[in-house]
């Protein structure tokens, strides 16, 4: 590599979230598509995993990088800017949760739980086909369900590490709370779900 | 290594936060405790199941509507809430409000003056010979560490949690969370630690004031 090509700044695929950052400060509009682009689908995931609404989740995730955009100056590059746009996304998630009454389209746990009964099985049969999109589908209902009856701090902890897989360093960044307490919560909340999926857990860890 | 160890070691093995000792007293145990290594597989499970629900895309067009978003934010034509911009931003946004709804904002001054006029009032009673009441020292404060102590604390008061008697019962042994529900609503009163009764939600939020993971605990549990 030459001297030149050793001073030329690193592409916009290959720069870093906080290079980034530091082009979308200085103005480039190229910078900030590619932050979009590397993004986009974390964060509408982590909403729609918050609301359980795909279409306000995408309102919501452009909301986020909307914001990001305005308020570019005031993000430090000391701190990593995933975490930034995390917290950002999970505030926005829970205010919109606030917001509504009640959510929509979670249907009731219990509900789901009865509907699948003993003779179903929602992991007997593994096979590719016409009804295993169906039966995945009523598995995410049914964990996602799970998911919301938890209470709020402990939702917000499972959503961070096991639907998005962010560090627990990442977690107590997010969520502003001790290591201490992000681990019991991870503990406290997986137990509950545990408990509360028990049924179709049991008859995975059978088949 | 107790059960009580292993439960709590379980989450750390499957993140690979544990250390190479504390990975292999685990190990060590599960392979002891046919209820424990039960509880390890099932809770294996659960969190395998979490890792697979399927990803959402956002779908095409969605840097055009960020952009769309950001020109009208720019012009004005789109009003972004100060929802994450911090208090003082969230205060200004506040005197706004005020400043655009005069007939709010006298309604607001005149609560503030009827609440101030009672609370002078209230002094002005206690100064006439009553000592007023001291606030009960909290129950249960954080440990240094962050460590959530609230539920050994709340346990140790006599409240009843699904969650802190889930963490608590050992394994193969844990009732029903019905149970403590119906428990918890069926015992309004609680002791606390003088050893008088108190109503349990009083001595809840009490109990638990110094206790970070528990100050925003107001969603009923379960």
């Amino acid at each position: 590599m030459t001297a030149a090509e050793q001073n030329q700044p690193p592409s916009l695929a290959d720069a870093s979230d906080e290079e980034l950052m530091e082009q979308i400060v200085a103005g480039s509009e190229a910078a900030f598509a590619q932050l979009v682009r590397r993004y986009q689908g974390k964060i509408t995931n982590l909403v729609h995993r918050f609301i359980h609404d795909r279409e306000q989740a995408v309102e919501i995730a452009q909301e986020v990088f909307l914001r990001v955009y305005l308020h570019r100056k005031r993000y430090r590059p000391s701190g990593r800017f995933s975490t930034w746009i995390y917290t950002i996304a999970a505030n926005l998630a829970k205010n919109e949760i606030r917001r509504r009454s009640r959510l929509r389209g979670v249907t009731s746990l219990d509900k789901l739980l009865e509907a699948t009964g003993d003779s179903g099985g929602f992991f007997a049969d593994k096979r590719p086909g016409p009804d295993q999109a169906a039966h995945q589908h009523e598995v995410e209902e049914i964990v996602m369900a799970a998911i919301h009856k938890l209470p709020p701090k402990y939702r917000d902890v499972i959503l961070l590490r096991d639907v998005q897989q962010l560090t627990y360093e990442e977690i107590e960044q997010v969520l502003s709370i001790p290591g201490g307490t992000v681990r019991s919560r991870i503990n406290r909340a997986r137990t509950a779900l545990k408990e509360m999926l028990a049924p179709i857990l049991r008859r995975r860890t059978t088949s | 290594m107790k059960c009580s160890d292993a439960k709590r070691l379980c989450c750390g093995h499957l993140d690979g936060e544990l250390s190479c000792a504390e990975d292999e007293a685990l190990q060590e145990h599960l392979r002891e405790c046919p209820a424990c290594a039960a509880q390890a597989e099932q809770l294996g499970a659960c969190v395998e199941l979490l890792h697979g629900l399927p990803d959402v895309e956002p779908g095409p067009g969605f840097y055009e509507c960020v952009r769309e978003k950001i020109r009208a934010a720019e012009a004005g034509e789109l009003q972004v809430m100060p929802e994450t911009l911090g208090g003082r931003a969230r205060v200004r946004a506040w005197l706004d409000g005020l400043r655009l709804r005069p007939a709010m904002a006298a309604g607001l001054w005149l609560l503030l003056g009827i609440v101030l006029g009672g609370g002078v009032a209230h002094l002005a009673g206690n100064s006439s010979g009553e000592a007023p009441a001291t606030e009960p020292a909290p129950l249960a404060v954080e440990a240094p560490g962050g460590d959530d102590v609230g539920g050994d604390a709340m346990a140790q008061a006599g409240v009843r949690s699904p969650f802190w008697d889930l963490e608590l019962d050992e394994p193969g042994s844990r009732s029903d969370t019905n149970r403590f529900e119906s428990e918890f609503l069926l015992e309004p009163y609680v002791q606390d630690r003088q050893g008088g009764l108190v109503p349990a939600g009083m001595d809840y939020q009490r109990g638990v004031a110094g206790d970070r993971d528990a100050q925003d605990d107001v969603y009923p549990v379960f």
